[in-house]
């Protein structure tokens, strides 16, 4: 004979099992926009069935079923996909940067405009042609003093904005290894705690969830590999040496490299051996080829500081340098109105952008500004038309560009150059983005499957009931109607 | 496929940035009416738009220096005009002279005259333009000529030039020099000689005709040489409002390409804007109506 009481047992677990799935159900609509939360829905089997003995043979008819049994809570998540999502987002974030930073130089330069160094220049070669005209105005001289300090301090300016943005990028790169540390050590907890709970044989998936999110924000500063172990917790390593692994952590920091103007490198704690990433030395003197394979906000940042911005500060430097050499080698020759030469426009101490300057005793003194070939010949402008004239002259490059075309190559460049980033930056968005698509595909809550799960759940529990209401009253009539005939 | 709430929503504030993102950069052209602020807008463009503003600027000064110039050489011709007009009367008062029948006054008053004449030459040789000598070549400060001593009656006996040799040289466009004075030595010593040797010849006692018909011919040789200087002054006056002209016409023509470079053609951007502006608002009210409906509105 079945198990009455058996039966009792199946509708129990059955409404145990419901109710523990409408709260999975609940969980998952509470969470459903909740970012890198992968829902969660019970896995349901059936119980092991047994076969029932039988007086007449061994076993009666068919095995019998047991109800149904939560085995667990599966997760829906695609870690193929969260390395894809991780590796591509690493190449947003480098390209993203690098693009900010195109974008910076861009507003320090301030091209095209009235107030850019190309109408500096261009004013600068127009003053000494209007005083090789008329070489005996002290006027003209004015002119050419003012426009020649214009042009210098402009000069100074936009070199100091990029320095200035040099010196952000390197604190930046400071507060980022912070921040990987700070991570990493969050990650670490999580495994800890992961690994214990899966040592119980549950299944930690919102822990799970966070950790997830968590290596996505590490990812998203330099170039990780991740991987899984048995016992659910993941090892993380940049360029083959461990960052993470279960719960233990090794740290990096920064130092200052003697062999890039003191600014930052990055270098594990415990080693101080720098850190590499794909086989890219995080430390001065990146090439090109580092371009290709850092990634993140941090090898971006690098990036920016080491390679865009020192090219773009060593041609205001090499303009600032053709100016004061060529100019003063010609001015050197010619006599001002006190009848006298031998003097340098720019001050000769000039060694670059950063400190070029007219000659304070010519600033003082305007009518020390040469123009004559000779002493006493006030009409003669001979000189400062030379002057005048290296607007023409290519001194740059190994002697082919003028001064104007080396500037209009550099910014031409610029713009190129941001263009490109632009256009990386904007794939690497859209593939991620594509990418996270997918994901939510796999992960995502729809709240129109909840509703379908949920009335389901219910209906199931509300039958599940009505059994037991049956049974009970089945047992009622067996238990308090059966042998009372005659009472 | 699986598609989530989260799918739509997503795509619907991505569908929207990207519509803001072509509505903001069309409002600032229509505001700033450039197409291109900044180097990455268009590399070529800034490239070329760097390039005219250039040679607009390089252009401007050449007109500048060329008017300067146009100045100079125009005051020299009105002085040498006055040359001319003073040597004329000199050949006429030598041909007076030339005459035996004349007496010993009326050769004084002629010489007189000449004198007169002669210290016109200096002041024509001392021209002044503005705050310059024209006829001193590089030392423009410096009167061309001056009296160095003069005889007891007080007509000049010698002169000499304090200017000195210089070829005032100025650029009339890039790469071209034109020189724009007349040397004051070579164009008045023999003038000032000559003259002189008239005067002379006409006060001398005892007089000799033959002194002041010797004179005919350095005249009209200098006359000569003035209307020589003159042409080529006219030479380069012309040559100057010619390349004057030139500079002005590729200056409008630089402006235009320029402009092609750089502005905004606001009739496209303003079409371009109701465009963009339709488009969000239609992706606004798609939006609206999709992500409103879920299951739970239907069931009881």
């Amino acid at each position: 004979m079945l198990s009455t009481f058996g039966t009792l047992n199946t509708a129990l677990t059955t409404l145990n099992t419901m109710q523990r799935s409408i709260q999975i159900t609940s969980h998952n609509v509470a969470n459903a926009s909740t970012p890198g939360y992968s829902r969660q829905k019970s896995i349901l089997t059936t119980g092991d069935p047994y076969s029932a003995p039988n007086s007449n043979r061994h076993v009666s008819f068919g095995q019998v079923g047991t109800g149904v049994v939560a085995e667990g809570i599966q997760r829906f998540r695609s870690s193929f996909l969260d390395s894809q999502v991780r590796n591509e987002t690493t190449n947003f974030k480098g390209w993203e940067t690098r693009y900010d930073a195109y974008q910076q130089i861009q507003v320090s330069l301030n091209e095209p405009s009235g107030t850019g160094l190309n109408s500096m220049l261009n004013d600068f070669w127009a003053s000494w042609s209007n005083l090789a005209a008329t070489p005996d105005s002290v006027s003209a001289r004015s002119n050419v003093v003012e426009t020649a300090v214009d042009l210098s301090t402009t000069l100074r300016d936009s070199r100091r904005q990029l320095t200035d943005f040099q010196t952000e990028l390197d604190d930046r790169i400071a507060l980022q290894v912070d921040e990987i540390n700070h991570i990493a050590g969050r990650i670490a907890d999580l495994n800890g705690t992961i690994r214990e709970v899966v040592a119980l044989d549950q299944q930690p998936n919102d822990l799970m969830d966070e950790r997830d999110q968590l290596i996505t924000q590490l990812a998203e500063m330099i170039n990780i590999d991740v991987s899984e172990t048995e016992t659910g917790t993941t090892m993380i390593s940049v360029g083959g040496k461990l960052l993470v692994m279960d719960h233990m952590v090794h740290q990096m920091a920064v130092d200052q490299d003697p062999a890039n103007n003191m600014m930052n490198r990055v270098v594990w704690e415990d080693t101080g051996a720098v850190v590499q990433v794909r086989g890219v030395s995080l430390e001065g003197g990146l090439s090109a080829v580092a371009a290709d394979r850092l990634g993140g906000t941090l090898g971006g940042a690098m990036l920016a500081r080491d390679i865009i911005l020192p090219d773009k500060i060593s041609e205001l430097d090499d303009i600032a340098n053709a100016l004061v050499s060529e100019v003063n080698a010609l001015h050197l020759t010619a006599f001002g109105l006190d009848g006298a030469n031998g003097r340098n426009f720019f001050d000769a101490a000039t060694s670059g952008a950063h400190n070029i300057d007219v000659n304070s005793t010519i600033k003082n003194d305007h009518t020390l500004v040469g123009t004559a070939a000779a002493t006493d010949s006030l009409g003669d402008g001979s000189v400062a038309l030379e002057i005048a004239r290296l607007q023409s002259a290519t001194v740059l490059n190994g002697g082919t560009t003028t001064i104007n075309d080396y500037y209009r190559a550099a910014i031409t460049s610029l713009g190129q150059e941001a263009q490109q980033a632009d256009v990386m930056m904007t794939n690497q968005e859209l593939l991620v983005d594509h990418l996270s698509t997918r994901q939510e595909e796999i992960s995502g809550v729809s709240l129109d499957e909840e509703t379908v799960h949920l009335l389901q759940y219910q209906r199931t529990y509300q039958a599940a009931a009505r059994v037991m209401t049956t049974v009970d009253e089945m047992l009622d009539k067996v238990i308090n109607g059966m042998g009372l005939v005659g009472r | 496929m699986r598609i989530t709430q989260n799918m739509l929503n997503q795509s619907a504030l991505d569908g929207m940035q990207n519509n803001l993102k072509r509505l903001s950069n069309l409002q600032k052209k229509a505001v700033t009416t450039k197409r291109v602020s900044k180097p990455e807008d268009d590399p070529f463009a800034v490239e070329q738009s760097l390039g005219f503003r250039t040679r607009l600027k390089s252009n401007e000064t050449s007109l500048r220096n060329m008017s300067l110039s146009h100045d100079w050489l125009n005051a020299t011709d009105v002085a040498l005009s006055d040359l001319h007009t003073v040597l004329n009367r000199a050949k006429s008062l030598a041909l007076q002279g030339a005459n035996e029948t004349l007496g010993t006054e009326g050769r004084q008053a002629l010489a007189a005259e000449v004198n007169g004449l002669l210290e016109q030459t200096l002041a024509i040789s001392n021209t002044n333009h503005g705050d310059n000598y024209l006829f001193s070549g590089f030392k423009v400060d410096t009167e061309a000529f001056a009296v160095t001593s003069r005889l007891a009656n007080g007509w000049i006996d010698t002169l000499a030039y304090q200017g000195d040799n210089g070829q005032i040289v100025r650029e009339v466009e890039p790469g071209i020099d034109m020189a724009v004075n007349v040397n004051g030595d070579t164009q008045f010593n023999n003038i000032f000689s000559t003259l002189k040797d008239l005067r002379d010849a006409l006060a001398a006692s005892p007089f000799d005709v033959n002194n002041v018909s010797a004179t005919m011919d350095p005249i009209i040789t200098e006359l000569d040489n003035t209307l020589n200087t003159q042409a080529v002054i006219g030479t380069k006056v012309r040559r100057l409002d010619s390349t004057e002209a030139r500079l002005n016409s590729a200056g409008v023509g630089i402006q235009e390409l320029l402009s092609q470079a750089e502005d905004a053609d606001m009739a496209e951007v303003v079409s371009e804007l109701n465009q963009q502006q339709f488009i969000y608002q239609t992706a606004l009210s798609v939006n609206g109506q999709v992500l409103r409906r879920s299951l739970l509105d239907f069931l009881g």
